[in-house]
C-alpha cells in the first residue's frame, strides 16, 4: 500500500521500494525519486532465509521523515536510511520483520517488530539493540522525553523508562482492541485502537484523560454492522469498525476508518486539566481510501486520485488535486496491495467450553452410580 | 497419587486423575481468555471471601496443580495469594481443589485462589504497579528448543514486566530441575538492573524456602525419581540509574 508523509512543503510517497519526492510548495525540481539500493544479505543465512531477503516485489511498510533524513523498511526486513540528498546513509536488515519504523530525535532510529521485540539504532551505530520487548505483535513506538512507548495487538500501551527501557514507568489500559497508533499531542499520549476509539493519557500516570469513539460519526451504520458480520463469519468476535491510521498536527487529530471514504478530523484542546475534544468534519471523497497525511495540508491518496485540503480556520478546505503528479505515477502508485487488518483480530478458540461440559457429564455420571 | 487425594476422599477433594493435562502450552497463541482490561476493572471479592481492602500480595506464576498455595495459605493467613495457570484442567483442579478444602476447613484457605490465564501476556491487567510482594516460578516449562526461548516464562524483555508489577524489596523465588534452565533463569535476573540475586545464606531465615522444594506436586515428583533441584531467588531493588 502506498504511503504518504508530509515535510516542509514536500509530500514523499512510498510506493513498491521507490520513494517519489513532490515539491508541492515550491516552484522547482517538483518531482525526484528514489529506489532502495540493494539490499546487504548477512552471513550465516540458511538458503531459506536468503530467499526471503531477496524478494523481488520487496515494498515499502513504514516511512518516516524528518528534516534531515528519510527512514524507510521493507515487508522483507531491510531497512535504509537516506539523508536529503537522497544519500543511503544506513542499509541494513533486521531479524525480524518490522510493522513500524520511526526516527527520534537525534534521528534515532526507532523499530518495532512483528514478534513483539522493540530496537533502538543510535545515529553513529550500525545495529540496532534490543531495547525491550511484549509478548504480542508491536504496532507502534515512539520516544517522547526521557520515555519509550510501545503499543501493541493485545490493546496494551507500555510506557519504558529510556535509556533504562528495563524500567517500565506505566501501562495505558482500556483499549478492548489492537492499538494501531500512537502519537504525543500537546505533551499528552494519544491512541487510536481497532476497537474504534481514539484516547488521551496522563502516559506518565497511565491515566485516561479522554475518549472519543469514532463510530459514533460514521453516518451510515450499516458499515459497522456489516464488518461485524462478515468478522462473525470468520469466527471473531467485533464490535466497532477499526481505525486503521490516525495523525495529530497542532490541535487536529485525523483518523481513518476500515473501508470509510472519508477522513474524520477532530480537534482537541488540553487546558486546566481539562480536555476537550470536537469533531470538526468528515473530509469526504468518492473513491476508496490508499492513504492520507495531515500536516497544514491534508493529503489525501484515494484508489484513482491525489487531492489536496488546506486547513483554513476550523477546517480542511479543498485546495487542488495533484492530478499531474498522481498521472505522472500512476503506474506506480496503483500497483501496489492493499493492507489486512483482519490479522489484527484475535480468533478464539474456545477449549474451556467442550471441558467443562464433559465435566459436567462426568459429575452427573459419577452421581448416578 | 498424593497422601491428600486419599484424605479427601472422605469429603470429596478433586481426583487429579480427571484432571491431567499435558505440560506444555504455547504462550503466544490467542487463548479464549477473559481477562481485565485493567487492573480496576477486576473482581477480586469472587475470589475472595473476605476480601475486605485488602490486595493480592503473592502471585504462584504457573502454579499448576496448587501444592504451594496450600501450602503457604495457613502460613500467611493475612496475604492474599493467587495461582496463575494457563492450562484449562489443571487450573480448573486448584479452583476445585480450593473449593472442597475450604469447605472442609472454614478458616483457612480463604486467602488462596487460582486464575486460569496467561500470565506472560497478561500480569498488567491484573496487578498495579509494584502491587506484589511475592512471585513464585516453580518448575516452569523448560522449552528445551532454542526456538521455542522465547515462550520461556524468564526471558530477557519480560522481566520488565515482573519487577513492573513486583514493590521494591519483593522477592522473586524460581525452582527447577532442568539445570539448564537453573543457568539461564540465573543470567537473565542477574543481567537485569532492577533484581539482585539473594544469598543461601540469608536464604536460612526464610521460611518459605523449604517449602519450595516439597510443596509442589511437580516438586515431589522429582523427589521420587532423586532428581537434582536447583533454587534461585531474586530480590526487586530501586532502578540503580535514576
Amino acid at each position: 500500500m502506498a504511503l504518504l508523509k508530509q515535510y516542509d512543503g514536500c509530500l514523499y510517497v512510498a510506493v513498491g521500494d521507490q520513494i517519489l519526492i513532490h515539491n508541492y510548495s515550491g516552484s522547482c525540481a517538483p518531482v525526484k525519486s528514489v529506489k532502495l539500493p540493494e539490499i546487504i544479505i548477512p552471513e550465516n543465512l540458511s538458503v531459506g532465509q536468503t530467499e526471503v531477503l531477496k524478494r523481488e516485489d520487496k515494498q515499502i511498510i513504514s516511512l518516516s521523515v524528518n528534516k534531515e533524513y528519510i527512514l524507510a523498511t521493507t515487508q522483507n526486513k531491510q531497512v535504509v536510511l537516506f539523508d536529503a540528498k537522497l544519500q543511503v546513509i544506513k542499509n541494513f536488515v533486521l531479524n525480524r520483520a518490522a510493522s513500524k519504523v520511526r526516527l527520534g530525535s537525534n534521528n534515532d532510529i526507532l523499530i518495532a517488530d512483528k514478534t513483539g521485540d522493540a530496537f533502538v539504532c543510535e545515529f553513529n551505530k550500525d545495529t540496532p539493540a534490543l531495547v525491550l520487548g511484549h509478548l504480542s505483535m508491536l504496532l507502534d513506538i515512539l520516544i517522547e522525553d526521557k520515555y519509550i512507548i510501545t503499543c501493541d495487538r493485545d490493546e496494551k500501551i507500555r510506557v519504558s523508562h529510556y535509556p533504562n527501557c528495563y524500567n517500565i514507568l506505566s501501562y495505558c489500559l482500556g483499549h478492548k482492541e489492537f492499538v494501531t497508533n500512537i502519537e504525543i499531542f500537546n505533551g499528552l499520549l494519544v491512541s487510536a485502537s481497532g476497537d474504534g476509539t481514539v484516547r488521551f493519557w496522563d502516559y506518565k500516570s497511565g491515566r485516561q484523560i479522554g475518549i472519543v469513539n469514532c463510530n459514533d460519526f460514521i453516518k451510515d451504520k450499516n458499515v459497522i454492522e456489516q464488518f461485524c458480520l462478515k468478522m462473525d463469519q470468520d469466527n471473531v468476535e467485533v464490535r466497532a469498525l477499526p481505525i486503521t491510521d490516525m495523525q495529530v498536527h497542532g490541535n487536529y487529530v485525523a483518523v481513518s476508518l476500515l473501508g470509510l471514504n472519508y477522513i474524520q478530523i477532530y480537534s482537541a484542546v488540553w487546558s486546566e486539566d481539562s480536555l476537550d475534544v470536537k469533531h470538526l468534519q468528515n473530509v469526504n471523497f468518492d473513491s476508496q481510501l490508499v492513504n492520507f497525511s495531515l500536516r497544514d495540508r491534508l493529503i489525501i491518496l484515494t484508489s484513482d486520485k491525489l487531492l489536496c485540503y488546506e486547513c483554513k480556520g476550523d477546517k480542511y478546505e479543498f485546495q487542488s488535486d495533484l492530478n499531474q503528479f498522481y498521472d505522472d505515477n500512476k503506474e506506480l502508485i496503483t500497483k501496489s496491495s492493499k493492507d489486512d487488518f483482519s490479522v489484527y483480530y484475535k480468533r478464539k478458540f474456545d477449549n474451556v467450553q467442550e471441558y467443562l461440559e464433559r465435566k459436567k457429564l462426568r459429575l452427573e455420571g459419577g452421581l448416578n452410580k | 497419587m498424593g497422601k491428600e487425594d486419599e484424605v479427601g476422599d472422605l469429603v470429596n477433594l478433586p481426583q487429579k486423575r480427571y484432571y491431567r493435562q499435558r505440560a506444555h502450552s504455547n504462550p503466544i497463541a490467542d487463548h479464549c481468555i477473559d481477562y481485565p482490561q485493567t487492573p480496576d476493572d477486576m473482581d477480586w471479592d469472587k475470589y475472595y471471601p473476605n476480601k475486605g481492602e485488602k490486595s493480592v500480595e503473592f502471585a504462584d506464576i504457573g502454579c499448576g496443580y496448587g501444592g504451594l498455595l496450600i501450602t503457604l495459605a495457613p502460613m500467611f493467613p493475612e496475604s492474599l495469594m493467587i495461582g496463575m495457570e494457563i492450562r484449562v484442567k489443571v487450573s480448573d483442579y486448584v479452583m476445585d481443589r480450593i473449593a472442597a478444602l475450604r469447605i472442609q476447613n472454614p478458616d483457612v484457605y480463604k486467602n488462596v485462589a487460582c486464575l486460569r490465564t496467561n500470565a506472560m501476556k497478561y500480569l498488567p491487567n491484573y496487578f498495579k504497579k509494584g502491587q506484589l510482594k511475592k512471585m513464585f516460578f516453580l518448575y516452569p516449562d523448560p522449552h528445551f528448543k532454542k526456538a521455542k526461548h522465547k515462550w520461556r516464562i524468564i526471558n530477557k524483555t519480560l522481566l520488565a514486566e515482573y519487577a513492573y508489577v513486583l514493590r521494591e524489596d519483593g522477592i522473586v523465588y524460581t525452582v527447577t530441575d532442568v539445570k539448564d534452565l537453573h543457568e539461564w533463569m540465573v543470567l537473565h535476573f542477574e543481567e537485569h538492573p532492577l533484581f539482585v540475586r539473594i544469598t543461601d545464606e540469608e536464604l536460612k531465615s526464610d521460611p518459605v524456602v523449604d517449602k519450595l522444594f516439597s510443596s509442589s506436586e511437580e516438586g515431589q515428583k522429582v523427589t521420587r525419581n532423586n532428581g537434582d533441584k536447583f533454587l534461585a531467588v531474586f530480590r526487586r531493588i530501586r532502578d540503580p540509574s535514576v
